[in-house]
């Protein structure tokens, strides 16, 4: 998955404001709070078939390693 | 080339004693905290927030986020919640209102606007109806004179239930409590609606988060859990004698079961002048279902704009 897409469910889906949403912010800095990861941990699931937990996804430490985890849970699954 | 993102609010933490119990707050402001910020020119004065009974001074990124460019947020662990000393179960919310009314002395704040959610409205309703020279405007979300009904009995079943388990010998208080499913379940339906939760925003969401929130709690937070119902519980949790000269604003989502639309028009009854907003597509959560459009009610409400005109909620009423 990739950052554009990450970012747009964090910010259509999870309610975030776009300018903070960079590659390189951490997710606190992002923010993207707990309500955040499980918006968007439902909406994986719901729309990508992708099965990962909030806690997995707490994991990332930027956006872009969000992107990156996310991504690779899909190719597991594919 | 990705723009660099706006700098993110800055905090400032403080640690206070009142009546010997240790508390604190945070204070959240966007840039440097300008020089006049304790004596504001009106419709900036710093917003003080008294969240619910669960939660902390770090509980409300959402709003503080959207609200802190425009004044600065004063977010309190009041004795009994988050970092502070516990609160003795003998005190209740006229206590918590003094330790608040504290909290502004020693910031040296002579007036602020005061948002209470939920548990935290009993407190916001006694700031302002003891000093409502303190208070430029009162904000209360999710309120009630009395928990009744079902949520009564869910209370005082919660309560029982906290009560009757202990952690074992050599046990931390901080371990998490085990066997907190069932409590969790019935607290996400004791907040959230479930039997509307089509017609509510986000709401599979809110029910997971806390869940999950619940099923992590320690056997302090538990403890402290149970202070907190049973406070809930045991007072009236609106005094008599109502609010006049302060401008007010009662609000909550229209399917809130928590504190239900009647009940929050009964409070908003007992403040002259007072308004009351139901927020579409919302229920008790509406911090979390609605966070963008309950900022925004909140800040026009600062500012003294119209109420009337906001497709995500009905109408404003004006209960008294």
């Amino acid at each position: 998955m990739t950052f554009e897409q990450v970012k747009e469910i964090l910010t259509a889906r999870c309610g975030l404001p776009s300018g903070p949403v960079t590659p390189d912010a951490p997710l606190a800095s992002a923010g993207v709070d707990s309500m955040a990861l499980v918006v968007l941990s439902l909406h994986l699931e719901d729309r990508f078939g992708v099965d990962i937990s909030e806690d997995d996804l707490a994991a990332a430490r930027t956006v872009d390693d969000l992107a990156a985890l996310i991504g690779r849970h899909a190719e597991c699954r594919g | 080339m990705t723009p660099p993102a706006p700098p993110q609010p800055a905090e400032d933490l403080h640690r206070l004693r009142w009546h010997g119990m240790g508390y604190g707050c945070r204070i959240v402001h966007a840039g440097p905290l300008p020089q006049d910020w304790r004596n504001p020119r009106p419709g900036t004065e710093p917003l003080l927030l008294l969240g619910g009974a669960l939660q902390d001074m770090y509980a409300w990124p959402r709003l503080e986020r959207r609200i802190a460019p425009h004044t600065p947020v004063i977010l309190a662990d009041l004795p009994g919640t988050g970092t502070a000393d516990d609160l003795p179960e003998e005190e209740g919310f006229d206590t918590l209102a003094a330790a608040a009314l504290h909290l502004l002395d020693a910031l040296g704040l002579p007036r602020v606007n005061v948002l209470g959610a939920s548990y935290g409205a009993p407190i916001a309703y006694r700031i302002a109806q003891r000093c409502p020279h303190r208070v430029s405007r009162l904000l209360l979300a999710g309120t009630t004179h009395r928990v009744t009904g079902t949520m009564r009995d869910f209370l005082r079943e919660a309560v029982r239930h906290i009560e009757a388990t202990a952690p074992g010998p050599g046990e931390s208080l901080d371990g998490a409590c085990p066997a907190n499913g069932t409590y969790a379940d019935r607290l996400v339906r004791y907040l959230v609606n479930t039997d509307e939760h089509h017609r509510v925003q986000q709401s599979a969401a809110v029910q997971r988060l806390l869940r999950k929130q619940a099923l992590r709690t320690t056997w302090r937070q538990a403890r402290r859990h149970a202070a907190c119902h049973r406070r809930v519980l045991d007072r009236a949790l609106i005094p008599h004698g109502g609010i006049t000269g302060v401008p007010a604003l009662v609000f909550t989502g229209e399917h809130d079961i928590t504190t239900s639309p009647r009940q929050n028009r009964d409070v908003a009854r007992t403040i002259t002048g007072s308004t009351l907003v139901l927020l579409k597509e919302a229920d008790h959560m509406a911090h979390l279902e609605r966070d963008a459009e309950y900022a925004h009610l909140v800040l026009r409400f600062l500012h003294d704009e119209p109420l009337d005109d906001l497709d995500f909620a009905y109408p404003a009423q004006s209960p008294s």
